[in-house]
């Protein structure tokens, strides 16, 4: 049996443990706040991007961009995979790679070869050990990721996708949907997936001017569109981690507690015995004193 | 104030300026030339290209904001601009922006060199050449924005 002070000393490193936890869900629940607020903020850009993006799409008939069709005669695939920079966040990035692996299996069946453009740290480390071609990674950004971070990721995946050839360009990320409940989504990115336009009632219909060419214009808003995807993945995983942080740190707190009170009671125990047999000693002693 | 007004909305993928806010004039520089909006003009979209946009307040002040390339929508009762950065020229980082402006042009002249000495790196120099040009332009515009040589109405 642990004696006293052995005991002391594991509930105060216990306590100090929960102390730690405690702060980090604290710091996971800020930041989940200020990336929530992000992305209520970008919400409203996408929106209105998209409004204009169906409002042009419905001028011209014949698109025609690069980034609208595929390279069917190349077997590469690319993978833009979003995975956080910090641990302890419970089993945020195992169910990034659980699903990631399945789908890049998928890919190989199907006779393709995916490779990979990694963001975050922890996704590089695990996809490092594995027989996966990691073409770009980005490490270090989980904080400081903005629009001007994502627009630089879209620039070089378009480049890729436009120079390498890459048959198609998925994104792997982590949706969130609630506290506690986030999906990892696998999405094409690449080429752009056309929404079905709605048809629109003529009263709706606006006869607008387009300055330049309605082609023209389309072609720069698409480049944007795929922006908006990559930082809406973006927040989207960012938020979740934070999320999943906080979950894992609340855990962590709580059975901190159990281990508080079970070892409480073990001390407790412990203390008791010992005064027992020492005043058992004593009447011992007294007793053999009298006797 | 009998003057009709129309509403502006500025918003940029981490910022929402203002949301309908009332206003009787708009002007900003779209990439075939700068325009005036009053309320009840021709449904109208185009690009803009980085510099100063501007507005006249029903009390008829006159404020201008900066953008950094985005699209404007007009209706006729509603300006939406959707920029990829906006803000005021008096909240501008001047000194950020002169950083920015700095770099630009020392990698310019960097591959400038490189491409002078070796012809076979032309294709890809110049890519990023065009890059970098792009990123000049937007520095320069800021600069000029927040030291405000520009003036409006």
């Amino acid at each position: 049996m642990a004696s006293l002070k052995d005991i002391k000393r594991h509930i105060g490193a216990v306590r100090q443990t929960q102390k730690l936890t405690k702060a980090m869900n604290m710091v996971a629940a800020a930041k989940l706040r200020t990336t929530q607020n992000r992305a209520e903020l970008f919400r409203f850009y996408a929106d209105e991007h998209a409004r204009l993006m169906d409002e042009i799409g419905r001028r011209c008939k014949e698109l025609s961009h690069p980034l609208l069709h595929s390279n069917p005669e190349s077997q590469k695939v690319l993978v833009l995979v979003f995975t956080s920079d910090r641990g302890l966040c419970g089993s945020f990035n195992t169910n990034v790679f659980s699903k990631l692996d399945a789908k890049i299996v998928e890919l190989r069946e199907e006779g393709l070869r995916p490779e990979l453009y990694v963001v975050g740290r922890k996704g590089c480390d695990y996809y490092k050990r594995r027989r996966v071609f990691i073409r770009q990674d980005l490490r270090g950004e989980g904080g400081s990721f903005d629009y001007g971070t994502a627009r630089m990721v879209t620039n070089e995946v378009v480049e890729l996708f436009s120079k390498d050839a890459y048959r198609e360009v998925f994104v792997c990320y982590t949706k969130f949907e609630s506290l506690t409940r986030h999906a990892v989504a696998v999405e094409q990115m690449l080429p752009l997936v056309q929404e079905e336009l709605k048809e629109l009632s003529a009263s709706e219909e606006l006869d607008y001017l387009i300055e330049p060419s309605p082609q023209e214009l389309l072609g720069r808003l698409i480049p944007r569109s795929i922006t908006i995807m990559v930082y809406r993945a973006f927040l989207e995983s960012v938020t979740s981690e934070n999320a999943a942080r906080m979950q894992a740190m609340e855990n962590a707190s709580k059975s901190c507690k159990d281990i508080i009170s079970s070892l409480t009671m073990a001390y407790n125990k412990a203390r008791q015995a010992s005064v027992t047999s020492e005043l058992l000693d004593i009447v011992n002693g007294a007793e053999a004193l009298n006797g | 104030m009998s003057e009709k007004t129309f509403t502006l909305t500025v918003v940029s993928p981490d910022k929402k300026l203002f949301i309908d806010l009332p206003v009787v004039a708009v002007g900003a520089r779209g990439s075939e030339g700068d325009f005036t909006a009053l309320p009840g003009h021709v449904p109208f979209l185009t690009d803009l290209n980085p510099g100063n946009m501007w507005y006249r307040s029903p009390d008829n002040t006159v404020r201008e904001v900066f953008v950094s390339a985005g699209f404007v929508e007009v209706l006729p009762a509603r300006v939406t601009v959707m920029a990829d950065s906006c803000e005021y020229p008096d909240q501008i980082d001047v000194e950020r922006a002169e950083r920015a402006h700095k770099k630009a042009l020392d990698r310019l002249q960097q591959l400038r060199v490189k491409i002078a000495e070796t012809p076979e790196s032309r294709e890809q120099g110049e890519l990023e050449i065009r890059k970098l040009e792009v990123k000049l332009n937007r520095s320069m515009a800021r600069i000029k924005a927040a030291k405000g040589t520009r003036r409006f109405g």
